[in-house]
């Protein structure tokens, strides 16, 4: 049996992932997430001395927040069978990733154990959003001393 | 090569004397489960990590084979075993509470009939009376080591397989009346057909499966039909490539009255474990269970065990490479 | 049943995200029409803009608008452009001129209270000063 015959009878017989049914509950769920975020941001604004720009702050934490309980009782991984993406790319997803990692290293104790391993997931994260930044920023001054476009 | 065949052939009949299953607070929900001689209620067997809980269900587990044998720990020669954890560390620390000589095995998942084959070839040789076999799995510990932390949010497909938490230990020793005993078995060779989804380990391992039954079965075509063919740990999706695979080689027209698989029929046909069940303990529980069972009640009489095994590691995959796989054949019979 | 009653307020939230009655609202402490005649004109001007307060006191402008959701992604550039056009119209004035919805909340219940001189100095300043909040 050689791999190039094998893949035709593998793609044939594997079940596929259904990719529009978790297009449509990712939209569904995602959606909800940032929902909820709207909320607690207009309550943010409506109790508190927040206004719209200074709201986000408190209103990812309070999500980050909701994230912790949530994957604390086991219940994030339900959503994210059934979200996918929509649970994983808003912020609470990037809270799912740190806290979950956090909670499997303990028993290595603080600080190799929980400390260096909590952003095994999310690492990357952070790494290629800064560098991504850089880049989007060092494009835009380039084009902004060529004359192309104003900041 | 000393034999002219592939196939390994024992003329002294070395039996499986007793076996002994433990299984996980979620393994409840197995079709399987009242074969089972121990279900725990807490993942964890109430230790302070996975890992110790792995080391403690092996021990209990192996204690009990020994038991349910009428020996005692001193009259077992060497505890052939081994686990899907980095060095097999809940093994070897279960060795420590056991103090049995103790001689660690890898065959991934399919370390439940690697170790069976070892031990027949020592009980053959006359140099052992009794020897201590079989294989175990704990689904956090895995979880963490080769995929993600147990809560985080990824969706598994539905080609995904549940790692059971699950041991399945016997006993072997010289021919005995009215027990099962080794007839012959088949060591697997690495097949590599270039699967790389890690989440797909039914694909990757169904060649290897395929390979050692196609040769097994080719050296006992002319015998009496098997009363079952049964695979470790393939799922629903590698048990259907599988049997693909045989239809196309026309290896599915040898005698073989049944074909099943453990890891497809394991939870039944509940949805969230997708494809089904797999992991070390996965072969080993239902092998040396229900099927166990099975042939001592003589409703079997002819049965052949295929564990399979992806031999892969989480640096390999991460690395680019492909998973290779393995697949031990053993053959099982009553009089 | 129920997967109509589902329809009915699917199209129901869609059609009201939809809805557009552009108002412009003055409060003039001294009840200077021409000032407000002036600076009504630019507000109309700008397309994008649904709705807007401003507030006249003394030497103060608080202009609070609220952004076409359509147009929400260009929202700093058009409060931007608003505070110039006002400034250039009333260079005496101090201008301060938003687009946050806080904003525009505080404004709303200054006007309702109508207060007395004192009192809405302080709650404009209040105002300016919250609105230069970046954390």
């Amino acid at each position: 049996m050689d791999a190039k015959s094998y893949q035709p009878i593998v793609d044939q017989i594997a079940p596929k992932r259904p990719v529009l049914r978790n297009c449509f509950a990712a939209f569904f769920v995602g959606g909800i997430f940032c929902a909820i975020g709207q909320i607690f941001s207009y309550l943010y604004m409506y109790f508190f001395n927040f206004t719209e720009r200074t709201a986000s702050n408190p209103t990812v934490a309070t999500m980050v927040f909701i994230a912790m309980l949530l994957t604390g009782f086991g219940l994030y991984k339900k959503i994210g069978q059934f979200a996918g993406a929509g649970s994983a790319v808003p912020v609470t997803g990037f809270g799912n990733a740190v806290i979950s990692a956090a909670i499997e290293h303990k028993s290595e104790g603080w600080v190799l154990g929980v400390g260096s391993n909590m952003f095994k997931l999310a690492g990357s994260v952070i790494v290629y959003g800064v560098f991504s930044a850089f880049v989007v920023a060092l494009i835009k001054t380039i084009l902004v001393k060529m004359g192309v476009i104003a900041w | 090569m000393v034999n002219q065949s592939r196939m390994l052939e024992f003329s002294t009949k070395p039996a499986i004397v007793s076996t002994a299953i433990a299984a996980g607070p979620l393994e409840k929900q197995s079709v399987f489960h009242s074969y089972f001689d121990i279900i725990y209620e807490d993942e964890r067997i109430n230790q302070d990590t996975n890992e110790k809980g792995h080391a403690q269900f092996i021990e209990d587990t192996c204690t009990l084979a020994v038991r349910k044998a009428g020996l005692q720990k001193s009259d077992i020669d060497v505890l052939l075993s081994g686990d899907l954890i980095n060095q097999m560390t809940p093994t070897n620390f279960a060795a420590r509470e056991l103090a049995i000589p103790f001689m660690g095995m890898f065959s991934a998942c399919a370390t439940s009939v690697s170790s069976l084959i070892t031990a027949s070839v020592m009980i053959e040789s006359n140099l052992m009376e009794h020897v201590l076999f079989g294989s175990s799995s704990q689904h956090n510990a895995v979880e963490r080591q080769f995929r993600y932390p147990i809560e985080y949010g990824a969706q598994k497909p539905p080609f995904g397989q549940w790692t059971v938490t699950a041991a399945g230990f016997g006993v072997l020793s010289h021919a005995q009346e009215d027990r099962p005993y080794v007839k012959s078995a088949t060591i697997g060779k690495v097949i590599d057909c270039e699967c790389t989804d890690p989440l797909d380990m039914g694909s990757a391992m169904a060649p290897a499966a395929f390979d050692t039954i196609q040769s097994h079965l080719q050296e006992n075509k002319d015998e009496a039909s098997y009363d079952l063919v049964i695979t470790g740990d393939l799922g629903k999706t590698g048990f259907a490539i599988l049997k693909e695979l045989m239809k196309k080689s026309g290896v599915d027209s040898y005698p073989v009255k049944l074909f099943r698989d453990a890891g497809a029929e394991f939870y039944g046909n509940k949805s969230e474990f997708k494809s089904g069940a797999s992991g070390a303990g996965c072969s080993a529980s239902v092998f040396y269970g229900p099927i166990y069972g099975d042939i001592l009640s003589k409703k079997l009489k002819k049965v052949l065990f295929v564990a399979t095994g992806a031999l892969l590691s989480p640096l390999s995959f991460q690395q680019g490479e492909t998973i290779p796989c393995i697949a031990h054949a053993v053959e099982i019979w009553i009089d | 049943m129920t997967k109509r009653v589902w329809v009915v307020i699917g199209i129901t939230l869609l059609l009201s995200a939809c809805s557009n009655n552009p108002s412009t609202d003055f409060f003039h402490a001294q009840n200077d029409a021409k000032e407000i005649e002036t600076l009504e004109k630019i507000l109309e001007k700008e397309e994008s803009t649904s709705e807007s307060l401003s507030v006249f006191f003394d030497h103060q402008l608080v202009v609070a608008v609220q952004v076409q959701p359509l147009s929400k992604f260009q929202k700093s550039k058009i409060e931007k452009r608003l505070q110039k056009k006002v400034e250039k119209e009333f260079p005496n004035h101090e201008v301060l001129v938003s687009s946050d919805l806080k904003i525009m909340w505080e404004l709303k219940d200054l006007v309702k209270k109508d207060p007395n001189d004192k009192a809405l100095k302080k709650t404009l300043k209040d105002i300016q000063a919250l609105a230069k909040e970046e954390t």
